[in-house]
């Protein structure tokens, strides 16, 4: 395209005309038409319902299409010089947890620096700037994986700012957030534009945003641009809309039932690894009710939720169901009354087809008139023959309701029905738990949607502080601030003010204590110690092929020399903490007991040994003789798989990678991104354990890993998929991604020569315990 | 050549192998509480340890694919503490070349049912040396030890080979895979 003309004498950053995005391997582009500039300082909106394409656009005009998503991107597009450098658009993503790639706070703000190469020296300045930037108090070696989400962004917004960043787009940024750090966000989109920084902005619930907003880019369903409206303009075009998605209506507000309650919580406590989620919780829901259980991110509303439904077993009290706990009941009997929504509806899914989900049994090719009728209820009967996890965010909800829909239930617990829905999808499902309602049946929901919260429900419960904090009216709660403060409630629907800077842009009380309860720790004894000290990837290295001699150890005296040697490095240089190993590693031994029982008692025994039979084994001297060097030679192999772990940081170890030993940084970088997820995998398991049971598939335990991988995996490949898009968005693409000397390095693991040496004397002294 | 490699499918490859390792460890409860005695099932069991080794490069088709999955496969069953320490390491080292071998055979150009197949064999055809030499397979008789080492093979090629094919087939048809080698090359994926 041609230089754009400069207007009111400046150039704009961004400026497109008739761009259409069309992604590989699709007939119709996703976004058509657009033809809009984007001037320096500017704040705009990109608004239009879910699936139009907004987020397509946005990453299109950030280069993320088609660099890392393969699309075509046709017509006119112009990125000012001065934005087309990596790292100078800065990108927040809608999901916190999949932007990251590093571990802790410092390491995860210097990968962009890295990235532009930025001198090692001025890092931590840097960091220290852009963490002051957002108001995040945070020790800069904090591990960020137990921020709340709000920080996350927060931190995600320092990561772009440290960058340099010019032109930074936000894309949902608090779609997973509770209003408080809803608000805390928006705070910091008005503070950056104050900075004069230019902002593209998607965002469903705009209102409180619109006071900083310029303009207002408009996309239709099919991804057509509506126009370019002024923020007032936009505000008057869009009021009828807004409004006609919810019906607030006068609700009488249910009373505490007194007799006769659906369910019952007898004071309900519940404890993850002997930290106390919630406890003391009584509460009632009687017939015909609409519960929104609130609160803030983390303070276990899902688990109460799940705790209700039976799926999750509260370390203290009880459920009652009709008054019989529910414990009592069997599965079968707890989900014919019990009906239950996961916040992802992925969860529920069973099968591979979306009509014999609807059937809850394979179908093949020929799928029964009732069910396509139940399937075009929900407007999915085109996609009888699809895969469901295939479907769209809003369609999968949808057929995971309607799946829900054919149980006849009593009580409903629904986990953020409308997340990520657009407001027509919105619509239907809450009209479809209207009529449920209607009908006598109870419902519970946990959301963060105070519009939701006040159109619909009878009742409200406040969970945070690690209790009850409120149980009753709607329009009451809304007057006690003290509550919303704490809950994390208060006025993310409150414009933002154009005056001075807003208080709420402050870090949360609640997450002031988390983060510091999150500060780094000291450095254990092992990690100080010389093995701690050496270089990860050269220990690594050495202590394998130790194992490997070990391995190989024929008799006794091998095996007793290997194992001084590995004591050695265990305790004189890894200063292991005895105590510490022997709990960690006393399952195996049991383990290991075993094994040697197994060789004792069925070892061939070459002729002139003695054996005794016993039963069918053959039990020998022989064979225990065997089997103890077996044992002592596998265990020896445990031992320094203890020592490599205590002593070596995870970090350094791919880092090192790279340079020292001139790895591709895509490889390590990408690999340690990649482990991030191995955090999140006893949660994903749980869930679907939980969703299995639910839908009475859980099936034979040995083979639920298999029922279990697909679910798993479709879910990993989006996650690996985001966590790439975020990655190359922050500059690690070309030479910082695909050269070890392209980048630089803010952590020094540096290689030397006495690395190398105790490296060769280790496996040379190992091979020599061994000959000898 | 590893710089070739698209960021996502690196990460994708990462991710799979935890969820593999994950699998692995599931595995490694089950295996022990299999009776060690029961040796014609010990070694039925074999071949699951070889999945990473198969589905990752069958989604992603890269050289070294099926070497450095298991290798991290293999490292991800040991933080999650697997019984085997150091020895999985050795363990996944050894199975992913025997993976890696079948593939290069083909010049990795052919990723279907025979090759996925004999991926799972050659990876445990290399686990039966270390399970000779290291884990006691020479201490057994002869007829108990010919046996286990025929099922182990054909328990590579089947848990080892078709089932991971059978993963990443279904992967494909959810559609999540679509921008990976996997649903672009028609050839090896004969429905």
């Amino acid at each position: 395209m041609s230089r754009p003309l400069p207007i009111h004498g400046q150039l704009p950053l961004v400026s497109v005309r008739d761009l259409a995005v069309t992604y590989d391997g699709e007939a119709k582009p996703s976004v058509r038409g657009c033809t809009f500039s984007i001037h320096p300082g500017e704040c705009v909106l990109l608004a239009g319902p879910s699936g139009s394409g907004k987020s397509t656009l946005a990453m299109a005009l950030a280069g993320i299409i088609p660099r890392s998503v393969e699309g075509a991107v046709t017509g006119e597009c112009w990125v000012a010089p001065s934005v087309s450098k990596p790292g100078k658009i800065g990108y927040v993503f809608q999901d916190p947890e999949s932007q990251f790639c590093m571990h802790h706070v410092d390491d995860e703000i210097a990968f962009g620096l890295e990235n532009l190469q930025v001198p090692r020296d001025e890092m931590a300045q840097r960091t220290k700037q852009a963490l002051a930037a957002v108001h995040l108090n945070v020790h800069p070696h904090a591990a960020h994986a137990r921020f709340s989400g709000g920080m996350k962004q927060k931190l995600a917004i320092a990561c772009a700012l440290a960058m340099e960043s010019e032109l930074f787009i936000f894309d949902e940024p608090t779609a997973n957030l509770d209003p408080t750090s809803t608000r805390m966000v928006f705070a910091m989109i008005a503070e950056l534009r104050k900075q004069g920084k230019t902002l593209l902005i998607i965002e469903h619930k705009y209102e409180a945003l619109l006071p900083v907003v310029d303009r207002v880019i408009a996309l239709n369903k099919a991804g057509e641009q509506v126009g370019v409206f002024a923020a007032d303009e936009w505000r008057r075009l869009s009021q009828g809309e807004q409004g006609a998605c919810l019906h607030p209506k006068p609700l009488p507000v249910s009373p505490i039932p007194s007799s006769d309650p659906v369910l019952e919580l007898c004071d309900l406590a519940l404890a993850y690894s002997g930290e106390q989620v919630w406890q003391g919780i009584d509460a009632q829901v009687g017939r015909g009710e609409w519960i929104a259980i609130v609160g803030p991110n983390g303070a276990g509303k899902s688990s109460l939720l799940e705790t209700m439904a039976g799926l999750r077993r509260p370390s203290k009290g009880t459920v009652k169901f009709a008054g019989r706990a529910i414990t009592g009941m069997s599965a079968r009997e707890r989900y014919s009354h019990i009906a239950y929504g996961f916040q992802n509806p992925e969860y529920q899914f069973l099968y591979e087809q979306v009509a014999d989900e609807m059937a809850s049994r394979v179908l093949g090719d020929d799928v029964p008139e009732e069910v396509l009728h139940a399937l075009g209820e929900f407007g999915l009967a085109e996609h009888a023959h699809a895969s469901p996890y295939a479907l769209s965010q809003g369609q999968k909800r949808r057929l995971s309701v309607a799946v829900m829909m054919r149980t006849h239930a009593d009580i409903w617990l629904f986990d953020e029905p409308t997340y990520g829905q657009d407001p027509a999808s919105e619509a239907q499902i809450l009209n479809r738990l209207l009529q449920l309602q209607a009908d006598g049946k109870s419902i519970v929901t946990v959301t963060h949607d105070m519009n939701l919260v006040q159109a619909y429900a009878t009742r409200v419960w406040v969970l945070a502080g690690g209790t009850l904090l409120y149980d009753g009216a709607v329009s009451e709660l809304l007057e006690r601030q003290d509550i919303l403060e704490r809950a994390h409630l208060f006025d993310d629907i409150l414009p933002l003010s154009d005056e001075g800077p807003d208080p709420s842009a402050g870090i949360a009380p609640e997450d002031v204590n988390t983060a510091l309860q999150h500060a780094p720790k000291q450095p254990s004894w092992p990690r100080r110690s010389p093995v701690g000290k050496w270089h990860p990837d050269v220990k690594a290295l050495t202590l394998l092929i130790t194992a490997v001699v070990c391995m190989c150890c024929w008799s006794f005296d091998q095996a007793g020399r290997l194992w001084a040697l590995v004591l050695v490095l265990a305790f004189a240089f890894g200063w292991c903490h005895p105590g510490k190993m022997v709990k960690r590693l006393l399952p195996l031994v049991l383990v290991y007991v075993i094994y040697l029982w197994a060789f004792a008692a069925n070892a061939a025994t070459p002729p002139g040994y003695r054996y005794v039979h016993w039963l069918w084994f053959h039990i020998s001297w022989y064979g225990l003789n065997q089997g103890l060097l077996v044992v002592l030679r596998t265990f020896a192999t445990v031992i320094l798989a203890y020592v490599l772990l205590v002593t070596t940081d995870g970090t350094d170890f791919m880092v090192g990678l790279s340079q020292s030993f001139r790895i591709v940084p895509k490889m390590s970088y990408g690999m340690m991104a990649g482990m991030g997820f191995l955090g999140r995998f006893g949660h994903d398991l749980e869930t679907f354990r939980m969703a299995r049971r639910l839908r009475g598939r859980e099936g034979w335990w040995i083979l639920r890993p298999v029922t279990y991988a697909l679910p798993l995996l479709s879910q990993s490949v989006r996650i690996s998929e985001r966590l790439a898009i975020a990655m190359e968005a922050r500059g690690f693409y070309g030479d910082p991604a695909n050269a070890w000397n392209g980048r630089t390095y803010y952590r020094q693991v540096s290689l030397q020569a006495r690395d190398m040496v105790a490296g060769a004397l280790t496996i040379a002294l190992a091979l020599v315990l061994w000959l000898t | 050549m590893l710089a070739k490699w698209k960021l996502r499918e690196v990460i994708l490859m990462v991710v799979l192998a935890i969820v593999c390792g994950g699998l692995y460890r599931v595995w490694d409860v089950i295996n022990a509480l299999v009776p060690t005695t029961a040796y014609a099932l010990q070694a039925a069991m074999t071949g699951f340890w070889m999945i990473a080794g198969v589905l990752v490069p069958y989604i992603i088709r890269r050289p070294f694919a099926a070497l450095i999955a298991e290798l991290v496969a293999a490292a991800v069953e040991l933080l999650l503490g697997g019984q085997f320490g150091l020895g999985t390491m050795e363990s996944g080292l050894i199975q992913g070349i025997g993976s890696e071998v079948a593939f290069l055979i083909f010049a990795y150009r052919m990723f279907n049912l025979s090759s996925c197949m004999l991926s799972g064999t050659l990876a445990s055809l290399a686990y039966l040396f270390q399970w000779y030499f290291q884990y006691g397979g020479n201490t057994l008789d002869i007829g108990t030890m010919l046996l286990s080492i025929i099922i182990s093979l054909v328990s590579g090629a089947i848990l080892g080979g078709w089932l991971p094919k059978l993963m990443g087939d279904a992967l494909k048809r959810t559609g999540a895979v679509r921008n990976y080698a996997i649903a672009k090359d028609g050839r090896a994926m004969p429905q």
